[in-house]
């Protein structure tokens, strides 16, 4: 048996025994925690809304879990941050591309010109507006459309946003074609990220704040406002996941404390399983996700989005 | 930017990197809102100084020029 292996047994052990397993804390099978965390892994960058899909999933399988009871927070946490260490494992070049020449431009004290610096300067201001309104409205917007047949609407209405995103992106190109009057454009000369302006890298960063509401997947918003601003489907997803990255380690970061609380000790052991879980499908598909950008569309996630969310729907009703 | 620009961007910088420093210790003191202590809004407060700090640090030539 490997030490983390070992490491894990004891601390499931740990977490399993009765004085842990006090009023109040929440219980999940190792079924359970691994099923999770793969959803979150994946459905994290897919723009499908890993939010919606658990507050979702578990409702229609018939899960008795409180995800806002405090005993499950370190559970969350770990898959986020297996998901943002993914996120970071993979991009780990382009961020010391990106970090190098930014360190280097705040010794000199001006922004220069590599695209790369910009690039990472762009990701700061694209960061910050979501992560204000996510400290400051989080729990008040998850607690206010916590119904899972509200994620299950807003899950049809991300299927809109991916749908029309796409729609936008055709239009654009059509309306550059007929601007250049009939001159041969190669459409498919991609505009680089790092000539984003910084109101169009507030407005696609800023955008991620619309993943507060469960349903609406975050890459996906972000990506469609990419495509809006002219981006391919590859820089767009690249942008993305870069903005991404901060949020998601940020957001795990800032709870790290709540693995080792006392109310999350009876979880533990299945937090660091599902976050090594997590990472695993994170990576695996950033990395679907960015070889299915060079030609792919959202259109197929528009599509699933509206069959799952209005399925979601239809059997929640049903059970009332 | 023109440097008389540049020298406002700098102090109004250094302005909010201050105020931001202020509302984050006043944030961990658990002092600027009843409910107590806010360590994400403190870290964010922050994080902002910093952002602040940087953004006046690209606008300190401005102000080296006018001097």
């Amino acid at each position: 048996m490997t030490p983390i292996l070992a490491t894990i047994v004891t601390l499931h052990n740990l977490a399993t025994h009765p004085a842990a397993q006090a009023a109040g804390t929440v219980k999940i099978t190792h079924v359970q925690a691994v099923l999770l965390a793969l959803l979150q892994g994946v459905a994290e960058l897919f723009p499908v809304s890993s939010l919606g899909h658990t507050v979702i999933l578990p409702k229609m399988l018939g899960w008795n879990i409180n995800q806002h009871s405090t005993s499950f927070l370190p559970f969350v946490v770990a898959l986020h941050l297996g998901t943002g260490i993914a996120l970071v494992v993979y991009f780990w070049r382009d961020w010391v591309a990106i970090v190098t020449p930014m360190l280097q431009s705040i010794q000199r004290g001006s922004m220069g010109n590599d695209p790369e610096e910009r690039l990472g300067w762009l990701v700061c201001a694209g960061t910050l507006p979501p992560a204000i309104i996510a400290v400051f409205f989080e729990a008040k917007v998850r607690d206010f459309f916590a119904d899972p047949k509200i994620a299950a609407a807003f899950l049809v209405v991300n299927g809109f946003i991916l749908f029309f995103g796409e729609r936008l992106r055709v239009r654009a190109n059509a309306a550059l074609a007929t601007a250049s009057g009939g001159a041969s454009v190669d459409l498919r000369t991609p505009r680089p990220i790092s000539t984003l302006t910084w109101t169009e890298a507030i407005i696609v960063g800023g955008s991620q704040a619309l993943a507060l509401l469960p349903g609406i997947s975050r890459s996906g918003v972000t990506m469609v406002a990419g495509l809006a601003t002219g981006l391919t489907h590859e820089a767009s997803a690249r942008f993305a996941f870069l903005l991404a990255t901060p949020i998601i380690l940020g957001a795990a970061v800032l709870e790290i404390p709540a693995l080792f609380s006392a109310e999350g000790r009876p979880l533990l052991g299945d937090a660091i399983l599902g976050g090594v879980i997590a990472g695993i499908a994170a990576f695996i598909s950033v990395r679907f996700l960015m070889r299915y950008f060079t030609v792919g569309k959202l259109t197929p996630f528009a599509y699933y989005c509206w069959a799952a969310g209005g399925l979601a729907l239809v059997v929640l009703s049903v059970r009332g | 930017m023109p440097a008389e620009q540049r020298r406002m961007v700098f102090l109004l910088s250094i302005a909010a990197a201050v105020v931001f420093v202020i509302i984050g210790i006043l944030y961990l003191a658990g002092d600027f809102i009843p409910s107590g202590v806010h360590h994400k809004h403190a870290i964010l407060a922050f994080v902002l100084a910093a952002a602040s700090l940087v953004l006046a640090n690209f606008n300190r030539a401005g102000t080296a020029a006018r001097r």
